[in-house]
């Protein structure tokens, strides 16, 4: 008797103490500004005032910032493959047995290190319009190249990106290279055998065997991309120039803290939620094998 | 001929990366060691007199020491209870069969996508009632939270790599599911652990938001907060701002390289692995 | 009974802490302690600016003991925010009703969001008028018949620019232009001397001290809140000014070429490294950088002026420090604040911070700075309190900059828009932040009144 239950019951006591954080630091706060959705805050002496459907509403059929918004976090979608194809090319590379494959994948490791803030310092100052990284294009001739990248709506997001890129790409490297590592040698040795190439090798061995760590990857880099984003643009641009790099995190930072609307802030965070949820569900659903036990 | 592609032409791909990798690393170091009428004459050279006495006023009147003491204190606390929370529930994620178990996860793993700025208000509110606002306690449990569910995430996908039938022997053996997890799993995960360490305490060093929000006392500050202070509004002493950042930076280069045999391991034996 | 587990257990959590909330909330909060000289008594206070003034920490440890050698009972808990949180730190503040006694934000509308938010106690409630009356920034946290703030100075920007660069040019360096006919003549002779004639970024916040700099030449105070209120339009010939100079001296190439990537402290740092002539600085680094490039070789010059009247006053925003409403000590708050402008605590401001740092108080004794740059700059800081002049986004709700002025002007640099373009975007930033506010719109319109 007492083994059945603990056998049906005993897997809720180990999750339970996640349970109790989680429910914390987000359930409970989600909940809230679910009800705060609803409510806007009057400035005759801060009292809230019942506003209905009225904050989504307005996020979703007049706010133009905030579809703006939206859309260059889409354009940041653009991340995921960059980052899959960069890190799955680098770590097929360092895990060949090249020389000093240690030593690279050290130093490819250092933006991981570095605090995004500096990052943002650092590069702000490289890619202005007579930084360093428009000198150097100009000496090799390819002077047409070199934008104002910090500048102009058209070049700002693709400039975030590359940071973005080159902060988070480590991550990726490491985390692949582990996993090609750990793939059965024996299988090379077959493919080796049947004449294929190098290049055969890693389309049709390296790559299908990485899936459960690239459908990992996707995942992760899905919730990277809309919540993690904000330093980055906080540091690096702060929404300009003219809102060509405003992201959703921004728009419920301003919301929240600089414009006091704490009711479309909680009413753009539960959409931004759903949205990611969606995303996440359909990935659970049609790629279950990361929940399924082998 | 496993991948061999690894002549000339890959060392010119990786140089050519690694000095990218590496230039704003660089950058921080020459400058922390600059005098600030250096800095603006050379730029990206390195200075022709090294001095340290950007890290002297960084100490005594910024107080670093005092904020990587906080800091590795925060840290310390709230990676421990993020591992063993987060291991005991992926451990059930894992290996047990639960009613709700599939749904319960994906809902804890979409959580992590929720920004912090907007539940951070909230979690002030309770952490004021609860009485844990400038304590390192509370701040450890509000990273702690919020390092969970990717750090559920992330053990889950391991632990579904380790097969079954080791589990099934030491059940054999009279091992509880308790036991188990001592003396199967536990081992067995330690490198991927160290890297969970590594990634989780890379963030809570360097973040900015909730550290402020919640050690509000000057002697509570840590060095990330430290450093923005030191910054300022309009980031206008350089050199000290590349110091201060050199001296963030220090403590998880050492870190990573302590950790970095492990961390390449970790995720080497067999993690997410289908 | 599995199901049942699952429906039971995640609820449960969630109602436990949901109850556990409430219970907590039900609880009264602390009860207003009557004021008394024996008790010992611990106020709180926020402050702000060693980022702006490094050494104002040391001033404030130094007022702070001065107060409590007064006051013995009285201790006073410090704590340092950063420009980037002190509005959030705020924020989470008032969501709990407690934290700081004394606490600062940006003077001018974003304080007063917090007073019509109800979260500020009035100052002149528990301070005479006659001591009020020296207060020079008193004007500008008037609403209502009240004073709201007190400021414990001023952050200002000063124009600066390299004699050498001048004399290259053919320039006289002691004689700096004054109009502004005479500033675009000077620009013009510095572009074809080879030097980046007016350094300032547009990046981030940048087009936020343009603005400063030169929304108040067309205009007054009264007049920018005029448009906020929707008396007048962004798109009048004389509101537009700021956008068509922002186009004209793009065109005529007199921002330094990287204008559009650079964000304020960027520029201020590429002027410092000598990548142009004229700047427009905070008043502290100025002082700094003056000392370390040499006080011959940096100018410091007035505002141009539009008409022939030389401009003599500097555009402010306010420290501003307030009693907070929810603080159970607003007496003594008051009395810790009216302190700092007793002439001890004054006296003590001008000798630690070497006159870099001036309060707002017209017993201010000038003739203790002796430092003659830093009383030319004390001066003009005193002119500026005393005319009123506050930098534009001290009287624009964020909205309007977020979504208006900052994007219009960072796209008119860029070269997207034109300045009737610009404006008009601005205008329709204003008019989205009215109609979604109507509230603050007419408290808005309550407090410009008082505003000249």
């Amino acid at each position: 008797m007492n083994n059945n239950f603990s056998k049906k019951y005993g897997p809720y006591f180990y999750i339970l103490p996640s349970m109790v954080f989680l429910s914390l630091i987000f359930v409970f706060p989600m909940i809230q500004n679910l009800v705060k959705s609803f409510y806007r805050t009057s400035f005759d002496g801060g009292k809230s005032v019942f506003y209905g459907f009225n904050n989504y509403i307005f996020l979703l059929t007049k706010d133009f910032l905030t579809r703006a918004a939206a859309w260059h976090n889409v354009k940041l979608l653009m991340l995921i493959p960059m980052l899959l194809v960069l890190s799955i090319f680098f770590s097929v590379i360092l895990s060949g047995k090249i020389r000093g494959a240690k030593i690279y994948q050290t130093f490819m490791f250092a933006p991981y290190i570095i605090s995004i803030v500096v990052v943002g310092v650092v590069f702000s100052r490289m890619l202005r319009f007579d930084g360093i990284i428009n000198l150097m294009l100009t000496k090799i001739g390819l002077g047409m190249l070199a934008k104002d990248w910090f500048g102009r709506t058209q070049y700002a997001l693709y400039a975030i990106i590359v940071v973005i890129l080159w902060r988070e790409l480590p991550f990726g490297i490491i985390l692949f290279s582990a996993g090609i590592r750990n793939i059965d040698e024996s299988i090379y040795e077959a493919a080796k055998i049947d004449g294929a190439n190098w290049l055969q090798t890693v389309f049709h061995i390296t790559i299908p065997q990485l899936k459960g760590i690239i459908n990992f990857y996707v995942i992760y880099n899905i919730m990277m991309v809309f919540a993690w984003m904000f330093t980055y643009v906080f540091v690096m641009t702060k929404g300009g120039p003219g809102n060509s790099t405003t992201i959703l995190e921004l728009q419920i930072y301003n919301l929240a803290f600089k414009k006091y609307q704490v009711g479309m802030a909680s009413a753009l965070s539960i959409l931004l939620f759903i949205t990611i949820f969606i995303f996440i569900y359909f990935q659970f659903r049609f790629r279950t094998s990361l929940l399924e036990e082998r | 001929m496993k991948l061999n592609f690894r002549g000339i032409p890959a060392h010119i791909i990786l140089i050519i990366f690694s000095v990218i990798a590496l230039f704003p690393f660089y950058f921080m170091t020459v400058t922390a060691f600059k005098t600030n009428n250096e800095y603006y004459e050379n730029l990206y050279a390195p200075p022709e007199d090294w001095t340290v006495e950007n890290f002297g006023v960084l100490i005594e009147k910024h107080k670093f020491f005092r904020g990587f003491l906080n800091s590795a204190i925060v840290t310390i606390a709230s990676i421990g209870l993020t591992i063993i929370v987060s291991v005991f529930a992926s451990y059930a994620y894992s290996k047990m069969d639960f009613k709700g178990r599939k749904f319960i996860l994906s809902l804890t793993v979409s959580l992590s996508s929720i920004p912090i700025m907007i539940v951070i208000i909230p979690i002030f509110a309770l952490m004021s009632k609860l009485k844990l606002l400038d304590t390192y306690a509370g701040v450890s449990i509000v990273y702690a939270s919020f390092m969970l569910p990717f750090s559920i995430f992330f053990l889950t996908g391991f632990f579904n790599s380790i097969p079954n039938e080791l589990l099934n022997a030491a059940s054999i053996d009279g091992c509880s599911r308790f036991q188990t997890l001592f003396r199967i799993i536990m081992p067995l995960s330690r490198p991927i652990i160290t890297a969970l360490v590594i990634v989780n305490s890379l963030w809570v060093w360097n973040d900015l938001l909730i550290a402020m929000m919640f050690l509000r006392l000057d002697r509570m500050r840590t060095i990330a907060v430290s450093l923005h202070l030191v910054g300022g509004r309009y980031a206008l002493n350089p050199v000290l701002i590349q110091a201060g950042a050199f001296f963030v930076a220090v403590p998880m280069v050492i870190v990573f390289l302590v950790g970095q045999r492990y961390f390449t391991r970790g995720l080497l034996a067999g993690a997410l692995k289908e | 009974m599995k199901k049942f587990l699952l429906f039971f257990i995640v609820p449960l959590v969630i109602v436990s802490f949901a109850g556990a909330l409430l219970f907590a909330s039900d609880k009264e909060e602390a009860e207003p302690e009557a004021m008394s000289k024996e008790e010992p008594v611990e106020l709180v206070f926020w402050w702000y600016g060693e980022e702006d003034a490094p050494g104002l920490s040391k001033y404030i440890d130094a007022l702070c003991d001065a107060y409590t050698s007064k006051n013995p009972n009285v201790t006073i808990a410090r704590s340092h925010h950063s420009a980037a949180e002190t509005v959030p730190d705020f924020m989470a503040a008032t969501e709990v009703q407690s934290g700081p006694d004394i606490a600062t934000l940006w003077g001018g509308v974003t304080q007063f969001e917090q007073v019509w938010l109800g979260n500020v106690a009035p100052i002149s409630d528990y301070v005479s008028d006659e001591e009020m009356s020296h207060w020079t920034g008193r004007s500008f946290a008037t609403y209502d018949g009240k004073v709201w703030a007190s400021d414990m100075a001023g952050n200002m920007f000063v124009m600066v620019y390299y004699k050498d660069h001048f004399r290259d040019a053919g320039l006289d360096p002691e004689k700096p232009p004054v109009t502004w006919k005479e500033f675009m003549n000077a620009c013009e002779k510095l572009k074809r001397a080879g030097h980046a004639p007016f350094v300032l970024g547009f990046k981030g916040w940048g087009p936020d001290a343009w603005s400063f700099l030169f929304v108040y030449q067309s205009m007054t105070s009264a007049e920018l809140m005029e448009m906020i209120t929707g008396k007048s339009s962004w798109t009048d010939p004389d509101a537009m000014w700021s956008f068509t100079k922002a186009k004209e001296m793009k065109d005529k190439g007199y921002f330094h070429p990287a204008a559009a990537s650079l964000e304020l402290g960027e520029s201020w740092q590429e002027w410092r490294a000598g990548g142009g002539t004229i700047t427009y600085l905070p008043m502290m680094s100025a002082i700094t950088w003056i000392d370390e490039l040499g006080r011959d070789k940096v100018g410091i010059m007035n505002l141009p002026t539009l008409t022939n009247e030389p401009i003599d006053y500097q555009v402010l925003m306010p420290y501003s420090y307030f009693i907070t409403g929810w603080s159970p000590h607003k007496e003594l708050a008051a009395d810790f604040l009216k302190f700092w402008h007793s002439q001890e605590a004054m006296n003590l401001m001008v000798d630690m911070l070497n006159a870099s740092f001036i309060p707002p108080d017209d017993r201010l004794d000038m003739s203790r700075i002796k430092d003659p740059l830093k009383k030319q700059m004390a001066e003009s800081m005193d002119a500026g309190f005393k005319r009123g002049m506050w930098m534009t986004s001290s009287l624009m709700p964020f909205a309007v900059m977020d979504e208006g002025y900052l994007p219009a002007v960072q796209l008119l640099v860029a070269g997207d828009l034109t300045p009737k373009e610009a404006a008009q975007m601005t205008e329709d930033a204003t008019a989205r932040w009215r109609e979604m506010n109507p509230e603050a719109l007419e408290k808005f319109k309550i407090w410009s009144q008082g505003i000249k």
